[in-house]
Protein backbone atom coordinates (compact mmCIF):
# COMPACT_ATOMS: atom_id res chain seq x y z
CA UNK A 1 0.00 0.00 0.00
CA UNK A 2 1.53 3.02 -1.33
CA UNK A 3 1.81 6.54 0.80
CA UNK A 4 -1.20 8.22 -1.64
CA UNK A 5 -3.59 5.10 -0.49
CA UNK A 6 -2.79 5.88 3.44
CA UNK A 7 -3.14 9.53 3.11
CA UNK A 8 -6.92 8.77 1.10
CA UNK A 9 -7.81 6.76 4.18
CA UNK A 10 -6.64 9.24 6.33
CA UNK A 11 -8.66 12.16 4.93
CA UNK A 12 -11.58 9.85 3.81
CA UNK A 13 -11.69 8.49 8.04
CA UNK A 14 -11.07 12.21 9.43
CA UNK A 15 -14.71 13.34 7.20
CA UNK A 16 -16.53 10.45 8.60
CA UNK A 17 -15.47 11.49 12.10
CA UNK A 18 -16.45 15.12 11.61
CA UNK A 19 -20.09 13.54 10.78
CA UNK A 20 -19.99 11.92 14.87
CA UNK A 21 -18.55 15.82 15.70
CA UNK A 22 -21.86 18.07 17.38
CA UNK A 23 -19.87 20.02 19.48
CA UNK A 24 -18.24 23.29 17.58
CA UNK A 25 -15.16 23.52 19.70
CA UNK A 26 -13.96 20.46 17.95
CA UNK A 27 -14.92 21.28 14.98
CA UNK A 28 -12.66 23.98 14.89
CA UNK A 29 -9.93 22.19 16.18
CA UNK A 30 -10.91 19.65 13.34
CA UNK A 31 -10.74 22.27 10.56
CA UNK A 32 -7.55 24.05 12.15
CA UNK A 33 -5.64 20.65 12.45
CA UNK A 34 -6.72 19.88 8.60
CA UNK A 35 -6.19 23.40 7.18
CA UNK A 36 -2.32 23.13 8.85
CA UNK A 37 -1.68 20.29 6.97
CA UNK A 38 -2.57 21.75 3.76
CA UNK A 39 0.37 24.01 3.90
CA UNK A 40 1.70 25.27 1.30
CA UNK A 41 -1.27 25.49 -0.57
CA UNK A 42 -3.50 26.33 2.45
CA UNK A 43 -4.69 29.83 0.95
CA UNK A 44 -5.82 28.01 -2.13
CA UNK A 45 -7.79 25.06 -0.11
CA UNK A 46 -9.31 28.00 1.76
CA UNK A 47 -10.13 30.07 -1.22
CA UNK A 48 -11.93 26.71 -3.16
CA UNK A 49 -13.70 26.07 0.03
CA UNK A 50 -15.22 29.54 0.63
CA UNK A 51 -16.49 29.94 -3.50
CA UNK A 52 -17.49 26.98 -5.56
CA UNK A 53 -19.05 23.95 -3.14
CA UNK A 54 -19.86 26.75 0.31
CA UNK A 55 -22.32 28.91 -2.29
CA UNK A 56 -24.42 25.58 -3.31
CA UNK A 57 -24.57 24.54 0.58
CA UNK A 58 -25.18 28.47 1.24
CA UNK A 59 -28.35 28.86 -0.86
CA UNK A 60 -29.68 25.41 1.64
CA UNK A 61 -28.70 27.06 4.59
CA UNK A 62 -29.71 30.61 3.90
CA UNK A 63 -33.16 29.07 3.00
CA UNK A 64 -33.23 27.23 5.93
CA UNK A 65 -32.18 30.04 8.11
CA UNK A 66 -34.86 32.05 6.42
CA UNK A 67 -37.61 29.42 6.88
CA UNK A 68 -36.75 29.53 10.47
CA UNK A 69 -36.84 32.60 11.04
CA UNK A 70 -40.66 33.29 9.47
CA UNK A 71 -41.53 30.58 11.41
CA UNK A 72 -40.80 30.72 14.99
CA UNK A 73 -38.94 34.57 14.88
CA UNK A 74 -35.74 32.79 15.84
CA UNK A 75 -32.67 31.14 13.81
CA UNK A 76 -32.77 27.68 13.91
CA UNK A 77 -30.79 26.53 16.86
CA UNK A 78 -28.12 24.21 15.00
CA UNK A 79 -27.80 26.77 11.69
CA UNK A 80 -24.19 27.63 13.20
CA UNK A 81 -23.13 23.98 14.02
CA UNK A 82 -24.19 22.70 10.56
CA UNK A 83 -22.85 25.35 8.70
CA UNK A 84 -19.02 24.69 10.38
CA UNK A 85 -19.64 20.97 9.44
CA UNK A 86 -20.28 21.24 6.00
CA UNK A 87 -17.23 24.44 5.88
CA UNK A 88 -14.87 21.86 7.61
CA UNK A 89 -15.75 18.58 6.23
CA UNK A 90 -15.33 20.91 2.50
CA UNK A 91 -12.18 21.84 3.78
CA UNK A 92 -10.79 18.61 4.44
CA UNK A 93 -11.95 17.28 1.13
CA UNK A 94 -10.29 20.16 -0.51
CA UNK A 95 -6.81 19.43 1.27
CA UNK A 96 -7.42 15.95 0.24
CA UNK A 97 -7.48 17.04 -3.48
CA UNK A 98 -4.19 18.94 -3.35
CA UNK A 99 -2.60 16.61 -1.49
CA UNK A 100 -3.55 12.89 -2.51
CA UNK A 101 -2.76 12.30 -6.16
CA UNK A 102 -6.17 9.55 -6.97
CA UNK A 103 -4.23 7.77 -9.23
CA UNK A 104 -1.66 6.52 -6.93
CA UNK A 105 -4.85 6.17 -4.77
CA UNK A 106 -6.14 3.90 -6.02
CA UNK A 107 -3.36 2.04 -7.56
CA UNK A 108 -4.85 -1.43 -5.68
CA UNK A 109 -7.72 -1.59 -8.05
CA UNK A 110 -5.87 -1.72 -11.28
CA UNK A 111 -8.86 -1.75 -13.36
CA UNK A 112 -10.53 1.33 -11.50
CA UNK A 113 -7.01 2.87 -11.89
CA UNK A 114 -6.35 2.56 -16.05
CA UNK A 115 -10.53 3.97 -16.53
CA UNK A 116 -9.32 6.81 -14.16
CA UNK A 117 -6.35 7.70 -16.26
CA UNK A 118 -7.72 7.54 -19.51
CA UNK A 119 -11.28 10.11 -17.81
CA UNK A 120 -8.91 12.08 -16.22
CA UNK A 121 -6.71 12.45 -19.14
CA UNK A 122 -9.74 13.47 -21.63
CA UNK A 123 -11.89 15.30 -19.61
CA UNK A 124 -9.89 18.51 -20.31
CA UNK A 125 -9.91 17.78 -24.02
CA UNK A 126 -13.59 17.72 -24.25
CA UNK A 127 -14.06 20.54 -21.93
CA UNK A 128 -11.96 22.92 -24.33
CA UNK A 129 -14.35 21.34 -26.92
CA UNK A 130 -17.27 22.42 -24.94
CA UNK A 131 -15.97 26.33 -23.97
CA UNK A 132 -14.75 26.61 -27.84
CA UNK A 133 -18.42 25.57 -29.26
CA UNK A 134 -19.67 28.04 -26.49
CA UNK A 135 -17.54 30.88 -27.67
CA UNK A 136 -17.99 30.52 -31.44
CA UNK A 137 -21.56 30.58 -30.39
CA UNK A 138 -21.01 33.75 -28.65
CA UNK A 139 -19.34 35.28 -31.50
CA UNK A 140 -21.83 34.49 -33.91
CA UNK A 141 -24.79 36.41 -31.91
CA UNK A 142 -25.32 40.25 -32.12
CA UNK A 143 -28.08 40.17 -29.74
CA UNK A 144 -28.74 37.52 -26.94
CA UNK A 145 -30.29 34.34 -28.39
CA UNK A 146 -33.72 32.99 -27.32
CA UNK A 147 -33.96 29.64 -25.40
CA UNK A 148 -35.36 27.52 -28.45
CA UNK A 149 -31.98 28.67 -30.48
CA UNK A 150 -29.91 28.12 -27.38
CA UNK A 151 -31.36 24.19 -26.70
CA UNK A 152 -30.83 23.42 -30.52
CA UNK A 153 -27.39 24.80 -29.90
CA UNK A 154 -26.63 22.78 -27.04
CA UNK A 155 -28.19 19.75 -28.67
CA UNK A 156 -25.38 20.16 -31.13
CA UNK A 157 -22.55 20.20 -28.95
CA UNK A 158 -24.23 17.04 -27.31
CA UNK A 159 -24.34 15.12 -30.35
CA UNK A 160 -20.38 16.66 -31.66
CA UNK A 161 -19.42 15.38 -27.67
CA UNK A 162 -20.79 11.60 -28.01
CA UNK A 163 -19.25 11.54 -31.63
CA UNK A 164 -16.30 12.87 -30.52
CA UNK A 165 -15.83 10.18 -27.86
CA UNK A 166 -16.64 7.41 -30.17
CA UNK A 167 -13.61 8.51 -32.38
CA UNK A 168 -11.24 9.73 -29.75
CA UNK A 169 -11.61 6.32 -27.67
CA UNK A 170 -10.73 4.36 -30.92
CA UNK A 171 -7.86 6.49 -31.13
CA UNK A 172 -6.68 6.17 -27.66
CA UNK A 173 -7.16 1.93 -28.15
CA UNK A 174 -4.99 2.18 -31.06
CA UNK A 175 -2.61 4.17 -29.24
CA UNK A 176 -2.60 2.13 -26.44
CA UNK A 177 -2.56 -1.18 -28.67
CA UNK A 178 0.61 0.24 -30.37
CA UNK A 179 2.68 0.41 -26.85
CA UNK A 180 1.86 -2.90 -25.95
CA UNK A 181 -0.27 -2.43 -23.13
CA UNK A 182 -2.52 -5.27 -23.84
CA UNK A 183 0.37 -7.70 -24.68
CA UNK A 184 0.72 -8.60 -21.35
CA UNK B 1 -28.43 16.41 -7.93
CA UNK B 2 -25.00 15.39 -5.78
CA UNK B 3 -25.87 15.90 -2.18
CA UNK B 4 -22.91 18.02 -1.04
CA UNK B 5 -20.41 17.48 1.86
CA UNK B 6 -21.95 17.36 5.59
CA UNK B 7 -25.42 17.16 4.62
CA UNK B 8 -26.02 13.32 5.36
CA UNK B 9 -25.69 11.83 8.85
CA UNK B 10 -23.20 8.74 9.90
CA UNK B 11 -26.45 6.83 10.36
CA UNK B 12 -27.77 7.12 7.04
CA UNK B 13 -24.42 6.95 5.03
CA UNK B 14 -23.00 3.98 6.73
CA UNK B 15 -25.61 1.94 5.57
CA UNK B 16 -26.07 3.35 2.43
CA UNK B 17 -22.10 2.26 1.94
CA UNK B 18 -22.40 -1.09 2.87
CA UNK B 19 -25.54 -1.48 0.61
CA UNK B 20 -23.06 -0.25 -1.97
CA UNK B 21 -20.10 -2.64 -1.78
CA UNK B 22 -22.88 -5.51 -1.47
CA UNK B 23 -24.09 -3.79 -4.89
CA UNK B 24 -20.80 -3.84 -5.93
CA UNK B 25 -19.42 -6.96 -5.18
CA UNK B 26 -22.45 -8.58 -6.86
CA UNK B 27 -22.61 -6.60 -10.08
CA UNK B 28 -19.16 -6.34 -10.80
CA UNK B 29 -17.70 -10.01 -9.94
CA UNK B 30 -16.09 -11.33 -13.02
CA UNK B 31 -16.77 -7.79 -14.47
CA UNK B 32 -12.68 -7.96 -15.66
CA UNK B 33 -13.15 -10.73 -17.52
CA UNK B 34 -16.05 -9.84 -19.72
CA UNK B 35 -14.12 -6.48 -20.74
CA UNK B 36 -13.15 -6.90 -24.16
CA UNK B 37 -9.42 -5.02 -24.26
CA UNK B 38 -10.45 -2.68 -26.34
CA UNK B 39 -13.79 -1.32 -24.59
CA UNK B 40 -11.71 -0.28 -21.75
CA UNK B 41 -10.35 3.09 -23.79
CA UNK B 42 -13.87 3.79 -24.75
CA UNK B 43 -15.28 3.31 -21.17
CA UNK B 44 -12.65 5.84 -20.06
CA UNK B 45 -13.72 8.08 -23.05
CA UNK B 46 -17.59 7.74 -22.26
CA UNK B 47 -16.58 8.82 -18.40
CA UNK B 48 -14.81 11.88 -19.63
CA UNK B 49 -17.99 12.60 -21.86
CA UNK B 50 -20.26 12.30 -19.06
CA UNK B 51 -18.39 13.83 -16.74
CA UNK B 52 -18.15 16.91 -19.48
CA UNK B 53 -22.09 16.51 -19.70
CA UNK B 54 -23.05 16.62 -16.53
CA UNK B 55 -21.10 20.21 -16.20
CA UNK B 56 -22.83 21.80 -18.81
CA UNK B 57 -25.69 23.42 -17.96
CA UNK B 58 -28.87 23.76 -19.52
CA UNK B 59 -30.96 26.95 -19.53
CA UNK B 60 -34.47 26.46 -18.44
CA UNK B 61 -37.14 29.02 -18.55
CA UNK B 62 -37.30 31.38 -15.03
CA UNK B 63 -33.42 31.97 -15.46
CA UNK B 64 -31.93 29.15 -13.74
CA UNK B 65 -30.61 25.95 -15.30
CA UNK B 66 -30.36 21.77 -15.40
CA UNK B 67 -27.65 19.85 -16.12
CA UNK B 68 -27.86 16.32 -17.43
CA UNK B 69 -26.83 12.64 -16.32
CA UNK B 70 -26.33 10.29 -18.86
CA UNK B 71 -28.00 7.32 -17.13
CA UNK B 72 -30.20 6.72 -19.99
CA UNK B 73 -27.41 6.60 -22.76
CA UNK B 74 -25.38 4.77 -20.74
CA UNK B 75 -27.59 1.62 -19.70
CA UNK B 76 -28.62 1.79 -22.98
CA UNK B 77 -25.48 1.12 -24.73
CA UNK B 78 -23.64 -0.61 -21.86
CA UNK B 79 -25.81 -2.24 -19.73
CA UNK B 80 -26.13 -1.52 -16.04
CA UNK B 81 -22.91 -2.92 -14.75
CA UNK B 82 -20.92 -1.02 -17.07
CA UNK B 83 -23.28 2.20 -16.02
CA UNK B 84 -22.73 1.13 -12.53
CA UNK B 85 -18.73 1.24 -12.74
CA UNK B 86 -18.65 4.67 -14.66
CA UNK B 87 -20.55 6.19 -12.60
CA UNK B 88 -18.32 4.94 -9.67
CA UNK B 89 -15.69 6.46 -11.09
CA UNK B 90 -17.00 9.79 -12.74
CA UNK B 91 -19.04 10.24 -9.08
CA UNK B 92 -15.57 10.08 -7.45
CA UNK B 93 -13.55 12.32 -9.66
CA UNK B 94 -16.56 14.96 -9.26
CA UNK B 95 -16.29 14.36 -5.37
CA UNK B 96 -12.53 14.51 -4.75
CA UNK B 97 -11.16 16.81 -8.05
CA UNK B 98 -14.17 19.06 -8.22
CA UNK B 99 -16.07 19.51 -5.14
CA UNK B 100 -18.97 18.38 -6.67
CA UNK B 101 -20.91 16.46 -4.34
CA UNK B 102 -18.98 15.07 -1.26
CA UNK B 103 -16.38 12.57 0.24
CA UNK B 104 -19.10 11.25 2.99
CA UNK B 105 -22.03 11.70 0.35
CA UNK B 106 -20.47 9.88 -2.36
CA UNK B 107 -21.84 6.36 -1.92
CA UNK B 108 -25.33 8.05 -1.07
CA UNK B 109 -24.73 9.86 -4.09
CA UNK B 110 -23.85 6.76 -5.88
CA UNK B 111 -26.89 4.61 -4.42
CA UNK B 112 -29.13 7.16 -6.26
CA UNK B 113 -27.54 8.26 -9.26
CA UNK B 114 -25.41 4.85 -9.92
CA UNK B 115 -27.23 2.05 -9.34
CA UNK B 116 -30.89 3.32 -8.59
CA UNK B 117 -30.67 5.22 -12.27
CA UNK B 118 -29.60 2.85 -14.23
CA UNK B 119 -31.42 -0.18 -12.79
CA UNK B 120 -34.77 1.28 -13.20
CA UNK B 121 -33.58 2.03 -16.44
CA UNK B 122 -32.42 -1.39 -17.41
CA UNK B 123 -35.35 -2.27 -16.06
CA UNK B 124 -37.32 -0.18 -18.69
CA UNK B 125 -35.17 -1.64 -21.42
CA UNK B 126 -35.84 -5.30 -20.59
CA UNK B 127 -39.34 -4.65 -22.71
CA UNK B 128 -36.95 -3.41 -25.80
CA UNK B 129 -35.46 -0.55 -27.13
CA UNK B 130 -37.41 1.38 -29.70
CA UNK B 131 -37.46 5.52 -29.21
CA UNK B 132 -40.21 5.02 -26.66
CA UNK B 133 -39.01 2.99 -24.34
CA UNK B 134 -35.36 5.00 -24.53
CA UNK B 135 -37.17 7.40 -23.74
CA UNK B 136 -38.77 6.51 -20.61
CA UNK B 137 -35.74 4.76 -19.65
CA UNK B 138 -34.08 8.11 -19.86
CA UNK B 139 -36.90 9.83 -18.13
CA UNK B 140 -37.29 6.88 -14.94
CA UNK B 141 -33.68 6.72 -14.69
CA UNK B 142 -33.51 10.53 -14.14
CA UNK B 143 -36.39 10.61 -11.77
CA UNK B 144 -36.03 7.68 -9.40
CA UNK B 145 -32.37 8.89 -9.05
CA UNK B 146 -34.61 12.34 -8.09
CA UNK B 147 -36.71 10.73 -5.32
CA UNK B 148 -34.30 8.51 -3.87
CA UNK B 149 -32.09 11.35 -3.46
CA UNK B 150 -34.99 13.62 -1.97
CA UNK B 151 -36.20 10.94 0.33
CA UNK B 152 -32.58 10.47 1.82
CA UNK B 153 -31.99 14.06 1.83
CA UNK B 154 -35.90 14.65 3.45
CA UNK B 155 -35.34 12.22 6.16
CA UNK B 156 -32.80 13.59 8.11
CA UNK B 157 -34.40 15.70 10.50
CA UNK B 158 -36.14 12.84 11.62
CA UNK B 159 -33.37 10.17 12.38
CA UNK B 160 -30.22 12.88 13.12
CA UNK B 161 -31.44 15.36 15.42
CA UNK B 162 -30.33 17.21 18.79
CA UNK B 163 -32.30 16.10 22.17
CA UNK B 164 -34.32 19.38 21.38
CA UNK B 165 -35.35 18.22 18.31
CA UNK B 166 -33.14 20.55 16.11
CA UNK B 167 -32.25 18.58 13.16
CA UNK B 168 -28.22 18.32 13.47
CA UNK B 169 -27.69 17.66 9.18
CA UNK B 170 -29.71 18.42 6.25
CA UNK B 171 -32.70 20.48 7.88
CA UNK B 172 -35.64 20.42 5.95
CA UNK B 173 -37.89 17.32 5.84
CA UNK B 174 -39.93 15.14 3.20
CA UNK B 175 -42.50 17.57 2.54
CA UNK B 176 -39.83 20.20 1.18
CA UNK B 177 -37.03 18.23 -0.18
CA UNK B 178 -39.37 16.18 -2.20
CA UNK B 179 -41.45 18.30 -4.14
CA UNK B 180 -37.63 20.93 -4.44
CA UNK B 181 -35.80 18.34 -5.85
CA UNK B 182 -38.23 16.11 -7.98
CA UNK B 183 -39.68 18.82 -9.47
CA UNK B 184 -37.52 20.17 -11.30
CA UNK B 185 -35.84 16.77 -12.48
CA UNK B 186 -38.70 15.88 -13.99
CA UNK B 187 -37.72 18.81 -17.06
CA UNK B 188 -34.28 17.26 -16.50
CA UNK B 189 -35.99 13.84 -17.05
CA UNK B 190 -38.02 14.78 -20.47
CA UNK B 191 -34.60 16.18 -21.60
CA UNK B 192 -32.55 13.23 -20.97
CA UNK B 193 -34.95 10.81 -22.64
CA UNK B 194 -35.47 12.65 -25.46
CA UNK B 195 -31.34 12.83 -26.18
CA UNK B 196 -31.55 9.08 -25.38
CA UNK B 197 -34.18 8.43 -27.75
CA UNK B 198 -32.45 10.12 -30.36
CA UNK B 199 -28.70 9.50 -29.61
CA UNK B 200 -28.70 5.94 -29.05
CA UNK B 201 -29.28 4.30 -31.84
CA UNK B 202 -26.75 6.67 -33.93
CA UNK B 203 -24.00 6.03 -31.44
CA UNK B 204 -24.61 2.14 -31.57
CA UNK B 205 -24.15 2.06 -35.08
CA UNK B 206 -20.83 4.29 -34.40
CA UNK B 207 -20.15 1.86 -31.79
CA UNK B 208 -20.27 -1.36 -33.49
CA UNK B 209 -19.06 0.03 -36.71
Amino acid sequence: MNRHTLLFALYGSLMVSATFIHQPLWLWILGAVVWSSAFPNHLWVLKRTLTFPLFFAGVSLGGYAAFGYFASGALPENLGLIALRVFVMTLTAFTMAKRVNLVRAVAPLKGVQFILIVTLSQIAHFQKAVREAEMAYKSRCITPPTLRHRWRFYAGVYADLLEKAVHQSHMVSRGMKSRGLFDA
Amino acid sequence: MHIPEGFISPQTYLPVALIDVALWAVLLRNLRHRIHEETLPFLGVAGAVLFVLSSVMIPIPGGTSIHLLGIGILTALFGLRITVLLFSVVLLIQSLIFGQGGVSTYFVNLFAIGFVGPLVAETVLIFGKNRALLFTAGFAGVVAAAVVTAVILGIQPLIAHDASGEPLFFPFGLGVALPAIVLPHLIIGAVEGVITALAVPRLREKISQ
